[in-house]
């Protein structure tokens, strides 16, 4: 079985895709050779100019409002750009062009335009790299009607993802965690896709539902583990997309296991696991045995200094003290 | 117009319960033709209608309890005018109802108090759920959970529990409600102390024999037991008794009761004036009619009414000795077991015999043991002698 990382995964998913299709091209900073000298801030373009050239695989100049324009307009003529943002806290420099033209092009034109556009960027904290470089931004993208939101957890759905991304006709948020870029995983040599919008159940349970997104999940999965010491059996689903949100699979787990927590890495108020819980609440309220717990960062810039950062990461410790907490006795 | 009142068959009698209807609203009924049964403390009964005419209305439903002299059903005369009778139906009822709807306008404290009760049950969504499902009543649940919040678990619980218990559920009401009353009544107050003594019943089984071969006379024990223990207690006065407050009176007449099983629970037909029947063929007679309509459910109120001493026999059941429990308003209770053939030590020499146990339960506030011995021992005195009786 072939294991590899979550970055050599999603440089597969552009090359068959490239490959496939040659209207599919790139843009961004450093996307064709970068300090690595292969491509990409952490190789997820490795080698693609090399095979594609640079007509497919653009360097562009430090303008994320000017390419993401840009690719919004090639997009709308006929290619299917994949533009690299890289930390998503880039993404306010260009955020008139996502929410007012991207999401909204197909929608103002009566269907004539189409904006076929996977605009990729990472999230993460626990660098040290400042607030203004670890935001976790995902809901505010969930917020915009016309866009889909999607973060992928594993290498296997992150090819599968990606892949399926491209293929669409509309505006693809696509955030990738850089703390799993270096996860390992099997991913099949032979070509398959992962559709939008279908959660996956990462491990089945009985007592407590853990919505794990992106970062989260191997956390919520190890989490998990623990908690069958307190003889909890937690079932952890991670979403994949976030919109659109396969809500069946979230409800069928909580009407199985009548708890639920949500663990995500970004800031709690507004948040995915604040929509997550609305929407259980909506749908499910009958089948709650306990109030729903939210993990997620505290409503705080992330901190540079290393020390006080790693306080404001939600861990798998977190995940195991909200899950006590249904069970408290 | 006509109304069915609840009757009073007794000066006990307080309310009846509708065991059924044998009419339905809008029929047809002939004056004497009997509509309704009821329940009391003591016997069914069947009430006949007032009038004739058509039943207009019913006005207690089947298991209802109503108090004597209330109105049960109203039956339509000829002539009669339904807006009349309908005013008439509203006037009985909303006397009824009325009481209940107006009641005080509670107080902001006890509003506050109320809502406060309501609020103070903390329950998940899905334990309610499952317990409106499954007919829970939660104000009878532990909640385990953080700050005693009922969870799907408790509920589990409570539905397992209440499984475990599954079966039929017949409401203690009529007959059986009553005797649990009068039982649990003679536990809590009387001091009970059971006397068994065993004896020989071969007369008993020699003078059955003969009664049978000569006259083909099918007599019952249950004769035998009565004129042996109501000459007894002519003897033993004392055990005709009752405790009123302060004083002990005993009773002139000795009207001995017999404990019957019956599909409906236990009834007990009274034999008036035991020890005055002289004749046991009239005797047997009144005995084997009474428990046959006690079986029927048929029995008058005079005839379970003003028992002063009770006998209640299992030994058709195979009992040989048991604990019986006074009827309150008596001093003590005779039981009887089976008779049975044993060996038993006679002159130094072991015979089969057919043998016969008594048990006497006695109010220990009012008799001794020895007295409640020598009168057992005169009610076995009696049965082993019983052809001397005849």
């Amino acid at each position: 079985m072939r294991e590899i990382t979550y970055v050599e995964a999603l440089n597969e998913a552009l090359r068959e895709e490239m490959r496939r299709d040659e209207r599919v091209i790139i843009l961004g900073e450093d996307v064709q050779l970068g300090y690595s000298g292969r491509g990409g801030l952490f190789l997820v373009t490795a080698e693609l100019m090399k095979e594609f050239g640079p007509e497919r695989v653009r360097d562009t100049p430090i303008s994320e409002d000017g390419f993401v324009g840009a690719a919004i307009g090639a997009a709308a003529t006929g290619l299917k750009p994949v533009v690299e943002v890289m930390y998503a806290d880039f993404l306010l420099c260009c955020m008139n062009q996502i929410v007012n033209v991207a999401a909204k092009l197909r929608y103002s034109t009566g269907g004539q335009l189409k904006v076929p556009l996977v605009i990729r960027a990472m999230i993460g904290q626990g660098r040290g790299v400042g607030s203004d470089h670890s935001q976790v931004p995902l809901a505010w993208f969930m917020n915009v009607p016309g866009l889909k939101v999607v973060a992928p957890a594993t290498p296997y759905d992150a090819k599968g993802l990606l892949k399926s991304s491209i293929r669409e006709e509309c505006p693809i948020m696509f955030f990738e965690s850089f703390l799993l870029y270096r996860t390992k995983g099997f991913v099949p040599t032979e070509e398959y896709t992962v559709p939008l919008g279908k959660a996956d159940v990462k491990k089945e349970g009985t007592d407590v539902t853990i919505v794990a997104v992106s970062t989260m999940v191997p956390r919520a999965l190890s989490a998990a583990e623990k908690l069958k010491e307190l003889n909890i059996n937690a079932e952890v689903v991670d979403p994949r997309t976030l919109v659109p949100l396969d809500k069946e699979t979230i409800i069928k787990s909580v009407m199985k296991t009548n708890r639920l927590v949500v663990a995500e890495s970004g800031v709690k108020t507004c948040g995915v696991g604040a929509e997550i819980a609305s929407m259980v609440m909506e749908e499910a309220f009958d089948y709650l045995d306990a109030p729903i717990k939210r993990v997620a960062a505290p409503h705080i810039p992330a901190p540079a200094a290393p020390t006080l950062e790693q306080i404001t990461i939600p861990n798998e410790n977190d995940i195991i003290k909200a899950v006590r907490e249904l069970f408290e006795r | 117009m006509k109304t069915v009142i609840m009757p009073k068959l007794d000066l006990a009698m307080d309310s009846g319960t509708i065991v059924e209807w044998f009419k339905k609203e809008g029929e047809n009924v002939q004056e004497g033709e009997r509509v309704v049964s009821i329940m009391t403390q003591k016997v069914t009964y069947e009430i006949n209608a007032p009038t004739s005419g058509v039943l207009y209305k019913i006005l207690a439903p089947v298991n209802a309890e109503v108090p004597v002299g209330k109105p049960i059903a109203v039956i339509m005369e000829p002539g009669d005018n339904a807006a009349d009778i309908e005013r008439y139906i509203k006037e009985v009822t909303v006397e009824e109802v009325v009481p209940k709807i107006v009641t005080k306008e509670p107080t902001v404290e006890a509003r506050e108090e109320a809502k406060k009760e309501i609020l103070r049950i903390k329950i998940s969504p899905i334990a309610k759920k499952l317990a409106e499902e499954h007919g829970i009543d939660i104000t009878k649940i532990k909640g385990t959970g953080p700050e005693g919040r009922i969870t799907k678990e408790d509920v589990l619980n409570a539905i397992k529990e209440l499984e475990a218990r599954k079966g039929k559920v017949t409401p203690l009401a009529g007959v059986r409600k009553i005797i649990a009353e009068r039982m649990t009544l003679s536990h809590k107050t009387i001091p009970p102390v059971t006397y068994s003594m065993e004896l020989d019943a071969t007369q008993m089984i020699a003078v059955r024999n003969i009664l049978k071969e000569k006259e083909n006379i099918d007599l019952s024990y249950n004769t035998l037991l009565i004129m042996a223990v109501a000459k007894a207690i002519r003897d033993f006065p004392i055990f005709n008794a009752t405790i009123e407050e302060e004083n002990i009176r005993i009773l002139d007449e000795i009207n001995i009761g017999l404990a019957v099983a019956t599909d409906y629970g236990l009834v007990v037909p009274i034999i008036h004036n035991a020890d005055k029947r002289e004749n046991i063929r009239e005797l047997n007679a009144t005995v084997k009619d009474l428990i046959e309509r006690a079986r029927q459910n048929k029995l008058t109120i005079d005839e379970v009414s003003n028992g002063t001493f009770i006998i209640t026999n299992l030994g058709m059941f195979g009992v040989d000795m048991f604990t019986p429990i006074i009827f309150p308003g008596q001093v003590a209770i005779l039981g009887v077991g089976r008779i049975v053939e044993k060996p038993v030590a006679v002159s130094g020499q072991v015979m089969i015999k057919p043998m016969l146990t008594l048990s006497l339960t006695a109010d220990h506030r009012v008799i001794d043991g020895a007295l409640a011995a020598k009168f057992l021992r005169k009610i076995k005195e009696n049965l082993e002698n019983i052809h001397l009786m005849i």
